[in-house]
């Protein structure tokens, strides 16, 4: 009787061990069929191309600052009436270019953020990516505390959800829950980008710089200061020409190239402002994807990252006009 | 308050576009050095006045700031209008005195 006892109890035993593997082994695809791995490797890739695009837009900015500065010293000496930069206006330029490498920096993190969520996606890297977000939160929230009691009590808000350890049971559980935080980083981002009169603060300060460059440039130009050889040469080598020496060095002597060419400086300003602007406007949309993009990671759908490609470009543009200008390309 | 924010900077950028654009043709429309250096003071006024607004990040607005705001906006109409012939160039410098003015007090308000 007592051996019969035992054998159910073994039997009972086995099961429940049986049970509990199943168990376990269901639990584990579960969770790993959740997550798509490598499509969350390929976010983490275009989220760092993203942050580290961004981030060279607002320091091509910085760069494009401290030359309108130098535009106004010049245009002091050259022109009458012009007055060089006073203490006041450079201590509001000084103020600019601090906010400029705030959002600098915060995107420098968000770069970081991105490198260490790709590493979670091969290997675990749980304790970089909460590193990493430390330090981006940190950066933003010094970028809102620079923007007013309001704006910094909203990120709080938003940013609430980023705090905390990345936990999960296993690898695709950590990367599920560090994409919901990214998310709620992105979003804190894409707020304090959005807020009030960013925009219209920085499309007034370029255009006011773009303004000034082209008075430069004109005044040059229309004195006889200047040679227009990279423009004319870009212009008709293309069709197998090259402009005599004389005619590029007596160019703004002859009237119909002197408006010609005033009105190409005209142009490349009109060019360089849309340019701004369609870069601001496709930073907004590359986070906004980014957003959209974790979230179907964290739903186990397929990501689409075809649109970022665009909006990088786009970005890019911006930087290299500026990078060109800046070489006095 | 988005909007609103947003017509602060753009009314003082365009008080001191206004300014700015025109100068080289207000200077030689000048008779006197008074005049030049007025207008030479109301250009560095007006630069101020756009950098500090755009520095401020303008994050707040009132009724004081609408009342301004309204009275620049008209101003700036103003001295669209008069910067067309600058036939009268001391009116022309006394309607930008008022629109200066007007533009560091709305920055002066917003910052506050």
């Amino acid at each position: 009787m007592k051996r019969t006892s035992s054998k159910i109890a073994e039997k009972i035993w086995s099961k429940i061990v049986m049970l509990t593997i199943l168990l376990f082994v269901v639990f584990m695809v579960a969770a790993c069929a959740g997550i798509n791995q490598g499509s969350a490797s390929k976010l983490a890739d275009q989220g760092a191309l993203v942050a580290k695009t961004v981030g060279q837009s607002y320091q091509s900015a910085g760069d494009d600052l401290a030359r309108y500065v130098e535009a106004e010293y010049l245009l002091s000496g050259i022109k009458p009436g012009y007055s060089p930069p006073n203490d006041e206006m450079l201590k509001s330029i000084d103020t600019i270019e601090k906010e400029l490498h705030l959002r600098q920096q915060m995107f420098a993190g968000l770069n970081d953020v991105y490198v260490s969520f790709g590493a979670l996606c091969t290997y675990d890297a749980k304790g970089e990516v909460e590193k990493s977000m430390g330090n981006t939160m940190q950066a933003a929230n010094n970028l809102a505390t620079m923007l007013g009691g309001a704006v910094s009590a909203s990120v709080g808000k938003l940013f609430a959800a980023v705090a905390g350890d990345v936990v999960g049971q296993v690898q695709s559980e950590r990367i599920k829950n560090a994409s919901a935080k990214i998310r709620s980083l992105l979003e804190g981002i894409v707020f304090l980008l959005e807020k009030q009169n960013e925009q219209a603060a920085l499309a007034g300060m370029r255009d006011e710089i773009a303004k000034e460059k082209l008075k430069v440039a004109k005044y040059f130009w229309e004195n006889d200061f200047a040679l227009a050889d990279g423009i004319l040469d870009e212009e008709i080598q293309s069709y197998g020409l090259t402009p005599k020496a004389q005619a590029l060095n007596d160019a703004s002597k002859n009237p119909y190239l002197l408006k010609g060419v005033s009105a190409v400086l005209d142009w490349r300003y009109k060019k360089e402002v849309d340019s701004q602007v369609a870069a601001y406007n496709a930073t907004i949309q590359s986070l906004r994807t980014l957003i959209n993009e974790h979230s179907k990671i964290e739903a186990g759908e397929p990501v689409n990252l075809e649109a970022i490609q665009g909006y990088m470009l786009t970005i890019q543009q911006y930087v290299n006009l500026i990078a060109a200008v800046k070489k006095g390309k | 308050m988005c909007d609103n924010t947003n017509t602060n900077l753009s009314e003082i950028k365009r008080t001191y576009d206004l300014i700015n654009i025109n100068f080289d043709a207000a200077y030689q429309k000048c008779d006197t050095d008074a005049q030049r250096k007025q207008l030479v003071a109301l250009r560095d006024s007006a630069r101020d006045a756009f950098w500090k607004s755009i520095a401020a990040n303008l994050s707040d607005n009132h009724v004081l700031i609408e009342k301004s705001l309204n009275d620049l906006k008209t101003t700036n109409d103003k001295i669209q209008d008069a910067v067309k012939s600058l036939k009268d160039i001391s009116a022309f410098l006394n309607m930008v005195t008022q629109g200066v003015t007007l533009a560091a007090a709305v920055v002066t308000l917003a910052a506050a």
